[in-house]
């Protein structure tokens, strides 16, 4: 495994243990076990488990699985670097904190929809036909 | 495929086929839509797509110790029976299908609390190790090898 798959892949856990101890907390709740503030705790729990930990995972296990671009030359296409799945990371938990604070929390939304789509090209170009030869 | 990830899919697939049903009776005049849409959805998102993701995980990830070791551990089969146990009692108890005391849903629906937490933890201490860089791999089956 790459090690920029081996870390988008272990923040994705994290984030999932968030999203788990924070659905938790919500249906306790809703139990009437727990009293706490609803509304920030959904929208943590909501952005960990989609932003954080699906798009995590899914995009940390598509870059080690799907197939490196190869040029005429025999050269790998490098397009994956870091500053995608940091952004990702990233990202995420800045609209967490943002959500925290009741603020700015579109900045961190920003800058994970830019890490999104800076990966797009490179599953883009790695989705392909293979070679018969 | 190994047995865990044949048993995970096809649970998943179970809540998959539930969801889509218990969704298709919310919209219906049947159910109270807006207290059976949390119900469906994490049938749909715990039940089918995080077990899906677990069990192709477990199936694909490489394993740590002997890699070529085909039956799991207890710790993954417990994951799977506390992450479908405590769905089960969500579904059941969140809202009320069941009709109990308070307190009683109260207790259920703690346990439940604890078993997805004893299920994630469990899950992400099996998955934790087999997600590393290739070059350790490499190392540790040349280190087998020499001994």
């Amino acid at each position: 495994m790459n090690r920029v798959s081996v870390w988008m892949i272990r923040l994705a856990l994290i984030w999932f243990l968030i999203t788990v101890f924070t659905g938790g907390c919500l249906l306790l709740a809703k139990a009437g076990t727990l009293s706490i503030h609803l509304v920030p705790f959904i929208s943590i729990h909501i952005t960990t488990a989609m932003a954080g930990w699906m798009v995590g995972m899914i995009l940390g296990t598509g870059l080690w699985m799907f197939p490196r671009s190869i040029r005429a030359d025999g050269r790998h296409v490098r397009l994956d670097g870091w500053w995608q799945p940091a952004l990702v990371h990233g990202g995420t938990a800045l609209w967490i904190v943002g959500l925290l604070l009741g603020s700015h929390a579109w900045i961190g939304m920003i800058l994970w929809v830019a890490g999104v789509s800076g990966m797009i090209p490179i599953f883009w170009i790695r989705s392909r036909k293979l070679n018969p030869a | 495929m190994t047995p865990i990830t044949r048993s995970g899919l096809r649970l998943g697939l179970f809540w998959l086929l539930a969801g889509v049903f218990l969704a298709g009776l919310a919209e219906s005049s049947w159910l109270n839509s807006y207290q059976v849409r949390p119900v469906w959805i994490h049938m749909l998102v715990l039940g089918w797509m995080t077990q899906w993701i677990f069990a192709i995980s477990l199936w694909m990830f490489p394993r740590s110790k002997d890699g070529y070791r085909k039956r799991e551990s207890l710790r993954t089969w417990s994951m799977l029976v506390c992450w479908n146990t405590a769905l089960f009692a969500r579904v059941l108890f969140e809202v009320e299908i069941v009709e109990t005391a308070p307190a009683i849903r109260q207790i259920i629906l703690g346990i439940a609390v604890l078993l997805f937490w004893i299920a994630s933890v469990l899950y992400v201490i099996e998955i934790w190790p087999r997600v590393r860089v290739k070059k350790k791999m490499k190392r540790a089956r040349h280190k087998g090898a020499n001994r």
